[in-house]
C-alpha cells in the first residue's frame, strides 16, 4: 500500500502557479485579449491601474499581456533545456557508475573539468558556437547542466550498487541486466525527478539570463529576461516595466523549488 | 524496616505523542543507593520515561498528566532555567551509543570540562584537574593522554568510561542510564556495569536503568520495572520478580530470553552423511581495505558442518566473522585454504563462477536494508523463483504462497512494501526469498539481533521447525552467545582473526579450552540466572 | 581494540600534492575542452594570432594566410603552441580590438576581483545571520520565515534584484549613488546583489547540516548536563556545521565570477562581465577563452583551498586520514 501524505497549502499554491503556467503557454487568450506585440501609442509607460494591472511599456503594450505570452517564450525551452540534461547525464554518468574504474575514473574527470566552469560561462561558451536565438539558448543551458546531472546519478547508481538489497539480489541470482532493470533503474527515478524539477527552476533562470543579455530571442519577443533589459533605460520612471516580469520569474522559480522538495520530502517518507 | 525517601518519585505519569499514548499512568520511584531497571521491548515507552525525567522530551510529546519528584521538588513544574541547573547537577545522564554521545570536534578533556563550566566556579586549572581525576576514577588507563584526544581515537567501551565521568562528575543523587551497553561488546558491557556498580555504592546515588535485556536487570537491579505498551506489567523486588514472576507477560520474557533457557540441542537423528555439507580448512583471507591497503583480518579458520547441524560462528565486534561469511558466499576469494560445499572445491573454478554457490543462501542482519523498499513482498520472493527456475506465472505464484506458509506469513502482506512490514516479518520475507532458491545451506548474519527478544525467539523457533522439515544446515554467525547456544550443535569461537576455539557447543560452554572462551562466557549477563536451572 | 586507530596515514604533505595535482588536472581539462570547442570556430585561434596588430598584416594578408594555414596547420602542434602561450600568461588576441588579451585583463580583472569579494564577505555575514536566526530567534514563525530566505533568494533573477536594488536604494531613498562614485563603494550595491543568490545555497546547506547535526546524540547528551539552547548551539551544533559547510563556500567561489558578469552590466562596471558581453557579440574567441579559463581557476582555487583548510580544521580529518565509516571488517 502506498501512502500518499495531504500536500501542504504551499504545494497546492505551487502547482496552481504551474497550471496557470500551462494555460498561458497553451492558450494565452485565455487570459487576455490584449496584443504582446502591438501597442496603443498615446497608452505608452502608463502606470498599473484597472485596464492595465501592470502597467504599459514605452510602445503602450500592456506589460500583463506580455507576461503571458512570455510564459510560451521561457518555460518550453526550459523544459527541453532541462530534458537534455537529464538525458546527456544520466547516459554519462550511469555509464561511469556501471562501468570498470578506468571508465569511470576518466568520465568523472570529464565531468569535474565540466563542473569546474561556471554553468553561465559554459552557456556562453555553446552560444558563441551555435550563434544566438531561443533553440540555441536552451541547448546551451541543457548542456550546462549535463554534468551537474551526471554527477548526481554517477553517485546515486554507486551508493544503490552498494546497498544490501542489490547483494541480496545477487546472491539470489540476479544478472547485471536484471539487477539494473529491477533495483538500480526503479530507485534511480524518483530522486532524479525531484532533482529534475529544481534544475527546471534553474534553468528558467539561466535561459532568462542569456534573454536578458540579448543572446536569445530578438525584440519584440515578449521574452521575460528581455523585457527587463528593455525596462532598464526607464528605471528611474517606469519601475513596473522591470519589476513585474521579475516578479513572474521568481513565481515560477519558487513554485517550482516548492514542488521538487514536496517530491522529495514524499520521496523520503518511507523508512 | 524503614525504607529511606526515593531520590525519583514517578506518580501516574501519562505522555502522549501526538493523539498516540506512549506512557500510560506509570508509577514508579528510585531509592538511594539501588538500581531500578526498567525494562521492556521497543515501543514499551520506557526510553520516553527516561527522555521525560530529565524533561527533554521531542516537542512532539506532551506530557498529559502525573508527576515526577526528583528530592521532594517537582520537575514538571520546574523553569527551564532551573532545569538547566538541576541537569548534570542532580541527575546525571549516561546515554545510548557511547559512538556518537561525545562531540567529535572537542578534545575529551573539554567535554568533561564543560559540565564543571556549567555548574562549578571553578578556574581553567581547577576544571583541568578535577576532570584529569574523574577519567582517572572511571579507569581510563592513561587519563592525561585522553584529556587531549578526539573521540574518534577511543574505543567503544572508553567512550562510554568518558560518559560515565561525565555523568558522575558532580556526584548527582540520581543517574539516568539509557541502554548504556547495548552498543558495546559482551566483555566490555560487563567492565562498564560493573564500573557503574562501583560508582553508585561509592557515591550512595540511584541509579534508572533502562534496558532491553533481562539479563542485565536480573543481574544488577534491586528493583524492576517491566513495562509493555506504555503501561507497568509487573513491579518487584528483582530477587522475587525474576524467580516467581506473576504477570504473563513477564513469564514470557523470562520463557523467551535466551539467556534464560539455555537449549540443550536434541540429539539429531539424522545420520551423519559420507560428505559433510561444508567443510572449511585453513581459510586465510586479506581483506582489501579501502586506499589499497590490505591487512589480514582471517588466519587459518577450518570447520566442519555436517548435514543438517548449525555450526555457530561467534565473535564480538571486529573479529573477522563477518569476512569469513562473505567468503562462504563467495564475496571475497581466500588467499589460501579452501571451502568445500558438498565436497566440491568452491573456489575451483574460475574466478567469480558463482555455480558452486547455488545451494547457499545468506540473509542478513538488518531487516530493512536487504529488501528493496520499492518491490512489494510478492515481488520480492519472486526474483529467485524468475532466476531459477523456468516456469510460468501462475506456478511461481502458487509456490510463493507455499513459501509464506513455510515462514508461517499471510498472504495478505504481498502486496505491501517491506517499509509497511514489521521487523520480524521482514526476516521471515527474507527467509522465504532464500529458501525459494531450493538452498541446502543457509547462512545467518546475525539474523536476530536487530529483534526484540519474543520475536527473536519466534523466529529461533522457525529456524529449527525449518531445519527439522527440510533438512537444511545453518551457518549461524552472531556475537550473542546465548543466541548461539540456543540453536547450535558445533562452535568457532573467533578473535581477531584467529579461531580461538572450535568444537561441539555443548562441551565449549561446560569446559573452555581457552582463556578468551572464559572471559567471554564469564562476561554473558544473567549467567547467575541460567546457573541455577 | 583490535582496529588499527590509523590505517593509511597519507599525512598532510601527501594530501597536499594530491590535492594541488587534482586541481592542476582539472585546470588542464579545462584549456582542453576550451580548446577543443573553439577550434570549430570559424576563425581559429591560429587566425587570432595573425591579427595581431603589431604584425603589421593587412586584411588580405590575412586572409591568405587563412586559406594556408586552415588546412595545413597541424592542431597538435597548435594545442602545444597555445598550451604554452596560456602557461605565460599570454591568452593571444582580442579580434575585435586587435589588443592583447592580458592587457585587457589587466584593467576589468581588478573590478571584477573587487565586486567578487565585496560579493562572497557578504555572502558569508548573511549565511552566519540565516543560521543564527533560523535557529535561535524567539518566536516559532519568525524562525521559519528566516528559514525561507535562501529558497526566496535562490530563486530571484540576479539582474533583477540589481535593479530593485538600484531602484529602492539609489533612486527612492537616494541611499547610495550608483555612478561616479570610488573603486569600492562602487562595487558595495552591485556586491549586495551577487551575495543574496550567492549565500542561497550556502546557507540552505548550513541550515540542512544544522538540523542533521540537532539530531545527533551529543547535542541531547550536552543537554542533559544543564547546557542552554544557546550555548549548545554555539558551543557543539554550529562547529560541526560548519565544516560540511565550507565544501559550498568553495564552490560558490565560480558562481560569483559568472555572477559578477551579469551584475557588471546592470550597475555599468566595466570589468570582466562586460568583457565577456564584448566577446560574446564579437565571437571573440580569445577573450571568452580566457574568461572561461579565469572562472574555472577561481572555482578550482577556492576548492582547492578548502580542500586543504579542512582537514587542518577537523579533527577527525586531522588526526588520522578519513577512517572509513567506522566500522570496518567486523
Amino acid at each position: 500500500m502506498k501512502r500518499f501524505s495531504i500536500p501542504s497549502p504551499l504545494s497546492v499554491l505551487s502547482a496552481i502557479v504551474i497550471g496557470i503556467c500551462v494555460v498561458a503557454i497553451l492558450w494565452p487568450s485565455a487570459l487576455t485579449s490584449g496584443d504582446p506585440a502591438t501597442g496603443v501609442a498615446p497608452e505608452h509607460l502608463l502606470p498599473p491601474d484597472s485596464a492595465h494591472w501592470c502597467g504599459t511599456d514605452q510602445l503602450g503594450r500592456d506589460v500583463l499581456t506580455r507576461i503571458i505570452y512570455g510564459a510560451r517564450e521561457t518555460l518550453p525551452a526550459a523544459f527541453v533545456a532541462t530534458m537534455t540534461g537529464i538525458v546527456l547525464g544520466s547516459v554519462i554518468g550511469g555509464f561511469a557508475a556501471l562501468s570498470g574504474p578506468a571508465v569511470d575514473t576518466l568520465l568523472s574527470g570529464v565531468i569535474d573539468v565540466l563542473l569546474a566552469i561556471p554553468e553561465l560561462l559554459l552557456a556562453l561558451t555553446v552560444v558563441i558556437l551555435t550563434g544566438f536565438g531561443p533553440v540555441h539558448a536552451a541547448l546551451a543551458v541543457g548542456i550546462s547542466q549535463t554534468a551537474g546531472f551526471a554527477r548526481i546519478v554517477r553517485n546515486l547508481v554507486r551508493t544503490l550498487r552498494s546497498q544490501t538489497y542489490v547483494e541480496a539480489a545477487r546472491l539470489s541470482g540476479t544478472g547485471f541486466w536484471g539487477i539494473v532493470g529491477w533495483h538500480i533503474l526503479p530507485n534511480t527515478f524518483r530522486p532524479l525527478l525531484g532533482m529534475g524539477i529544481l534544475r527546471y527552476a534553474t534553468a528558467i533562470l539561466s535561459l532568462a539570463t542569456l534573454g536578458f543579455l540579448g543572446y536569445s530571442a530578438p525584440p519584440p519577443t515578449p521574452e521575460w529576461g528581455l523585457m527587463i533589459s528593455e525596462g532598464r533605460d526607464y528605471l528611474a520612471t517606469a519601475w513596473w516595466m522591470t519589476t513585474f516580469p521579475g516578479l513572474a520569474l521568481l513565481t515560477v522559480a519558487l513554485a517550482a523549488n516548492r514542488l521538487s522538495q514536496a517530491m522529495t520530502n514524499a520521496g523520503e517518507e518511507r523508512p | 524496616m524503614t525504607s529511606p525517601a526515593p531520590v525519583l518519585d514517578v506518580n501516574d505519569l501519562a505522555i502522549f505523542y501526538g493523539d498516540r499514548i506512549a506512557v500510560n499512568g506509570i508509577s514508579f520511584t528510585a531509592l538511594p543507593g539501588k538500581t531500578t531497571a526498567l525494562i521492556g521491548e521497543s515501543g514499551s515507552g520506557k526510553s520516553t520515561i527516561a527522555k521525560a525525567v530529565i524533561r527533554l522530551l521531542p516537542p512532539s510529546a506532551r506530557i498529559d498528566r502525573g508527576s515526577i519528584t526528583l528530592n521532594g521538588q517537582s520537575l514538571l513544574a520546574a523553569s527551564s532555567r532551573t532545569l538547566n541547573t538541576i541537569r548534570g547537577r542532580q541527575i546525571g545522564f549516561i546515554p545510548q551509543d557511547p559512538g556518537s554521545s561525545l562531540d567529535p570536534c572537542i578534545p575529551i578533556g573539554r567535554q568533561v570540562g564543560e559540565i564543571l563550566r556549567l555548574h562549578t566556579s571553578e578556574g581553567r586549572q581547577e576544571r583541568r584537574d578535577h576532570a584529569l581525576t574523574l577519567l582517572e576514577k572511571v579507569g581510563l588507563p592513561d587519563p592525561g593522554r585522553c584529556f587531549s584526544q578526539f573521540p574518534h581515537e577511543l574505543s567503544g567501551g572508553m567512550k562510554q568510561r568518558v560518559l560515565i565521568a561525565i555523568a558522575v562528575a558532580l556526584a548527582p543523587g540520581l543517574i539516568i542510564a539509557d541502554e548504556p551497553t547495548s552498543a558495546l561488546d559482551v566483555t566490555v558491557q560487563r567492565q562498564i556495569l560493573d564500573l557503574l556498580d562501583r560508582l553508585r555504592e561509592e557515591n550512595g546515588c540511584s541509579v534508572l536503568m533502562i534496558t532491553h535485556d533481562l539479563a542485565i536487570a536480573r543481574d544488577r537491579a534491586h528493583d524492576v520495572v517491566v513495562m509493555q505498551h506504555g503501561v507497568v506489567a509487573e513491579r518487584g523486588l528483582s530477587d522475587s520478580l525474576f524467580s516467581a514472576p506473576h504477570s504473563p507477560y513477564t513469564r514470557r520474557l523470562l520463557r523467551d530470553s535466551p539467556a534464560f533457557h539455555p537449549r540443550i540441542p536434541p540429539a539429531r537423528k539424522v545420520a551423519p552423511a559420507q560428505v559433510p555439507a561444508l567443510e572449511v580448512s585453513n581459510l586465510t583471507i586479506t581483506h582489501r581495505t579501502h586506499g589499497g591497503r590490505t591487512s589480514p583480518t582471517v588466519r587459518n579458520v577450518s570447520f566442519t558442518v555436517q548435514r543438517g547441524t548449525t555450526h555457530g560462528i561467534i565473535g564480538e565486534s571486529g573479529s573477522g566473522k563477518t569476512t569469513i561469511l562473505r567468503c562462504l558466499m563467495g564475496l571475497i576469494a581466500p588467499i589460501s585454504g579452501s571451502v568445500r560445499i558438498h565436497g566440491a572445491d568452491a573456489f575451483g573454478g574460475r574466478p567469480g563462477d558463482r555455480g558452486p554457490f547455488r545451494s547457499m543462501q545468506l540473509v542478513y542482519q538488518n531487516p530493512w536494508s536487504s529488501l528493496d523498499p520499492r518491490l512489494t513482498v510478492r515481488r520480492i520472493i519472486e526474483e529467485p523463483l524468475r532466476n531459477h527456475f523456468d516456469e510460468n506465472r501462475s506456478w511461481r505464484l502458487q509456490r510463493i504462497h507455499t513459501l509464506l506458509e513455510r515462514v508461517h506469513l499471510k498472504p495478505d502482506i504481498l502486496e505491501r512494501y517491506p517499509s509497511d512490514i514489521s521487523g520480524g516479518q521482514c526476516q521471515r520475507v527474507a527467509l522465504a526469498r532464500a529458501l525459494a532458491a531450493e538452498p541446502d545451506i543457509l547462512v545467518l548474519d546475525e539474523f536476530v539481533s536487530a529483534l526484540d527478544v519474543t520475536v527473536q525467539a519466534r523466529i529461533l523457533e522457525l529456524l529449527t521447525e525449518l531445519q527439522n522439515d527440510l533438512g537444511l544446515t545453518f551457518v549461524f554467525v552472531s556475537h550473542d552467545l546465548a543466541v548461539v547456544r540456543q540453536i547450535s550443535d558445533t562452535l568457532s569461537i573467533i578473535r581477531h582473526g584467529q579461531q580461538e576455539e572450535y568444537g561441539r557447543a555443548e562441551s565449549i560452554f561446560s569446559h573452555p579450552a581457552s582463556d578468551y572462551t572464559r572471559t567471554l562466557l564469564q562476561a554473558i549477563p544473567g549467567k547467575s540466572a541460567s546457573d541455577c536451572l | 581494540m583490535n582496529v588499527s586507530h590509523f590505517p593509511e596515514r597519507r599525512g598532510f604533505a601527501g594530501h597536499f600534492l594530491v590535492q594541488v595535482g587534482r586541481a592542476l588536472l582539472i585546470l588542464w581539462g579545462a584549456f582542453t575542452l576550451t580548446f577543443i570547442l573553439l577550434q570549430m570556430m570559424p576563425g581559429d585561434a591560429v587566425m587570432i594570432r595573425f591579427m595581431d596588430p603589431e604584425l603589421g598584416l593587412s586584411p588580405e594578408q590575412i586572409e591568405t594566410m587563412r586559406v594556408l594555414y586552415s588546412g595545413s596547420s597541424n592542431p597538435v602542434f597548435q594545442y602545444f603552441h597555445t598550451l604554452w602561450q596560456v602557461l605565460h600568461g599570454n591568452f593571444g588576441y582580442s579580434v575585435q580590438l586587435g589588443v592583447p588579451v592580458g592587457k585587457l585583463l589587466s584593467t576589468a580583472l581588478p573590478v571584477t576581483l573587487r565586486l567578487a569579494g565585496v560579493g562572497f564577505l557578504l555572502s558569508l555575514v548573511w549565511t552566519l545571520a540565516i543560521a543564527v536566526g533560523a535557529s535561535l530567534l524567539p518566536l516559532r514563525a519568525l524562525r521559519q520565515a528566516v528559514h525561507a530566505l535562501p529558497g526566496l533568494w535562490s530563486a530571484i533573477p540576479l539582474y533583477w534584484s540589481g535593479i530593485l536594488i538600484i531602484q529602492v536604494l539609489s533612486f527612492r531613498l537616494h541611499l547610495l549613488p550608483v555612478v561616479g562614485v570610488g573603486a569600492w563603494e562602487g562595487v558595495l550595491l552591485p556586491g549586495l546583489a551577487v551575495s543574496l543568490p550567492v549565500a542561497a545555497p550556502q546557507a540552505k546547506l548550513l541550515l540542512q547540516q544544522i538540523e542533521e547535526t540537532e539530531r545527533l546524540p551529543f547535542v541531547m547528551a550536552s543537554r542533559t548536563r544543564g547546557a542552554s539552547r544557546v550555548s549548545v548551539f554555539f558551543r557543539h551544533i554550529l562547529p560541526n556545521s560548519v565544516i560540511p559547510s565550507l565544501t559550498m563556500a568553495g564552490l560558490s567561489l565560480g558562481e560569483l565570477i559568472a555572477g559578477a558578469i551579469v551584475t557588471e552590466t546592470v550597475f555599468g562596471l566595466n570589468g570582466l562581465g562586460q568583457m565577456t558581453r564584448d566577446a560574446v557579440s564579437g565571437q571573440d574567441v580569445a577573450v571568452l577563452q580566457a574568461v572561461v579559463l579565469i572562472g574555472a581557476a577561481g572555482f578550482v582555487g577556492a576548492n582547492l583551498a578548502v580542500d586543504l583548510l579542512i582537514p587542518l580544521i577537523d579533527p577527525t580529518l586531522r588526526m588520522s586520514h578519513r577512517i572509513g565509516g567506522g566500522k570496518s571488517g567486523s
